[in-house]
């Protein structure tokens, strides 16, 4: 009777799932608001890959080693984790790219385009207002017509705006 | 500096928004996205349900209206700094 010699413990395919979890954790980095985390998406992707190539190894280790490694159903189940989280860390990575390029978007030294839109009381607000423009007239339209229109008040002083352009509430 | 929030939400979208975030500035609604078109930001389908939205973009305008900083994130999950937009706006004077 031939001796089994004891089987190594097949790390493989855990290092791959510590390397997924790992993938998928590097996304709260974005909660941190650092300087540096426009890097973080490719970090990610990094980690999934490494993730994968040592999920597959540690499977391959204990089929195609059977006798070395143990670990063929550990190592399928670890391996097929690892394969979801990567599938949802490199659709994650697709999704939160896939914007259109701001081509004709006003660019430094260009002229911002005026726009009236309504602010979340249904008063109608201007680019020229929210500058303070001497030549805007803040007229108040209310939302009720029997209500008073409000002569032009004196202008505010000329002032600086941060136009934030954002997908929604949601 | 005043910034000034504008999206296709309707204002009783941003109404709520202002209510659970405590924001005081003014959030302007685009719901047609015509605004958003002249700016050149319209993303077709960005949306939920398949909905027309705004890409995701800052621009500091001077005084007289012209932009004097930009900023267009390649990746949602990635936002403006706040420090970046203030030193910007400083560089104004």
């Amino acid at each position: 009777m031939t001796e089994i010699a004891e089987r190594k413990r097949n790390w493989m395919p855990w290092l791959g799932l510590l390397l997924a979890l790992a993938a998928i954790f590097s996304n709260a980095g974005f909660f941190l608001g650092l300087h540096g985390d426009k890097a973080i998406p490719w970090l990610s992707l990094m980690l999934a890959i490494a993730a994968l190539v040592c999920a597959i190894a540690g499977v391959m280790r204990a089929f195609s080693q059977p006798q070395v490694y143990s670990g063929k159903i550990s190592g399928s189940i670890l391996g097929l984790l690892v394969l979801l989280i990567c599938v949802f860390t490199g659709f994650g990575f697709i999704q939160s790219r896939a914007l259109p390029v701001a081509a004709g978007a006003p660019q430094v030294g260009q002229k911002a385009p005026d726009f009236t839109l309504a602010d979340m009381n249904g008063t109608q607000v201007s680019l020229a207002q929210l500058l303070g423009k001497a030549n805007a007239s803040p007229q108040i339209i209310p939302a009720t017509s029997d209500a008073h229109i409000t002569p032009a008040t004196t202008p505010a002083p000329p002032r600086a705006v941060l136009l934030i352009f954002y997908r929604g509430w949601w | 500096m005043r910034p000034v929030a504008i999206s296709v939400d309707k204002p009783e979208q941003s109404r709520r928004l202002a209510s659970k975030t405590g924001y005081t500035f003014p959030i302007l609604s685009d719901p047609k996205a015509e605004t958003i078109r002249r700016y050149n930001l319209l993303h077709k389908g960005g949306g939920p349900e398949g909905s027309d939205i705004s890409r995701p973009a800052e621009f500091l305008v001077d005084s007289s209206g012209v932009v004097r900083w930009v900023n267009f994130t390649e990746d949602i999950r990635v936002r403006a700094k706040a420090d970046e937009m203030l030193a910007a706006a400083k560089e104004l004077k």
